[in-house]
């Protein structure tokens, strides 16, 4: 493919991906604001159907954007910008992104972090996207009502770890579930949703960042999902 | 009362964003274009919410002359849009973007972020 045309797939990629994120913005906000009770009370009922509508058109986000980071990763199109990065901080946000899911499931996140966390050195964005879908995997395959167990530990990296309490995965099938289109649901059971992308774009996502990533997982006991990534050296401005 | 200046082609995004923000106690005023960007910039807003495709000027060449200009120069731009960037908002931060938020981006932490930029801008 020549240079001119790659540049008009690319172009053309990005003008789908803003035309489908345009009209889902729209929605996902408006059923935000009913939802934040901005526009009056809202009955139970009302709340749970608007509630529905809302994680759905989270998923339908998700596609989008794992169709295009898959595009993207497979094109190494991907330029990160890797810069210091309070961990924390970026860890507070990605829960937060996760808010209504959270909500819906009425699922509690448990944050555990050492006293001393150094800054780490990573493009704050893939991360974020990678534990996203870390935390939209613990969500998906927890139960009402349960814990989730967010931590963050250093030692020679910053590992970020995301613990669930769910069905877990047949240690057999835990080597499967890094690869590209496979259907979790395949693995785990049915009654479950998605398209199977998330945790093959996490590891390139991580991998991209110098890192790795890792499961652990006991079937009818719950999942560890763990991303380690690079710390900032202090010939980069790190904490001494 | 902290100023927000809301740009944006799409009517519904500026609706949905100016009643949210005012709910949190914020001013909102509005603008569909660049030019019009440009305009009501002159009325100081405290920070600037920023789409990028725009019709008659665009987002880009609508930062370039806020930048340009010595009165709306130091005014926070957060640039928020539906467009992928392929390398992380470098092009928005050379421009002098405070931050870029890739729609969809939930209403509360879009207002978080806001607070963030408007505290650091505070901090200055």
């Amino acid at each position: 493919m020549s240079i001119k045309e790659e540049k008009l797939k690319e172009d053309f990629i990005d003008l789908i991906s803003h035309e489908m994120r345009t009209p889902l913005t729209t929605i996902q906000w408006t059923l935000e604001y009913f939802l934040g009770g901005f526009t009056g009370e809202i009955s139970p009922l009302q709340r749970d159907y608007l509630k529905m509508a809302e994680k759905d058109s989270r998923r339908l986000g998700v596609i989008i954007d794992d169709l295009i980071d898959i595009y993207r990763i497979q094109s190494a199109k991907i330029n990160l910008k890797k810069e210091k990065t309070d961990i924390l901080r970026l860890i507070n946000d990605c829960i937060l992104m996760m808010k209504g899911d959270l909500e819906l499931k009425r699922i509690t996140v448990v944050k555990r972090a050492s006293t001393y966390l150094p800054y780490a050195y990573i493009d704050q964005q893939s991360i974020s996207d990678a534990l996203i879908k870390l935390l939209d995997n613990a969500i998906k395959f927890s139960c009402t009502g349960k814990e989730i167990r967010v931590s963050a530990a250093a030692a020679d990296r910053i590992t970020i770890s995301v613990e669930d309490y769910g069905c877990g995965i047949d240690p057999k099938m835990l080597p499967r579930i890094f690869k590209k289109f496979e259907q979790l649901t395949r693995i785990i059971g049915p009654g479950r949703q998605g398209i199977g992308l998330g945790l093959s774009i996490a590891k390139a996502l991580v991998e991209l960042n110098g890192g790795e990533i890792k499961i652990e997982s006991k079937k009818g006991e719950g999942t560890k999902a763990s991303i380690a990534i690079p710390l900032l050296k202090n010939s980069e401005g790190g904490r001494t | 009362m902290t100023k927000i200046l809301v740009v944006d082609d799409e009517p519904f995004v500026v609706k949905i964003l100016e009643d949210r923000l005012k709910k949190s106690g914020l001013e909102v005023i509005t603008a569909n274009d660049g030019e019009e960007c440009l305009d009501k910039a002159l009325q100081r807003p405290d920070l600037i919410l920023l789409d990028f495709i725009l019709p008659v000027m665009d987002g880009s060449q609508a930062m370039i002359e806020l930048k340009r200009n010595e009165s709306t120069k130091d005014i926070p731009i957060i640039v928020l849009t539906a467009m992928p960037s392929r390398d992380g908002g470098k092009k928005f931060f050379g421009l002098g973007a405070a931050d870029f938020i890739l729609k969809p981006i939930k209403l509360d932490l879009l207002i978080n972020k806001i607070e963030n930029v408007l505290k650091k801008q505070e901090a200055k």
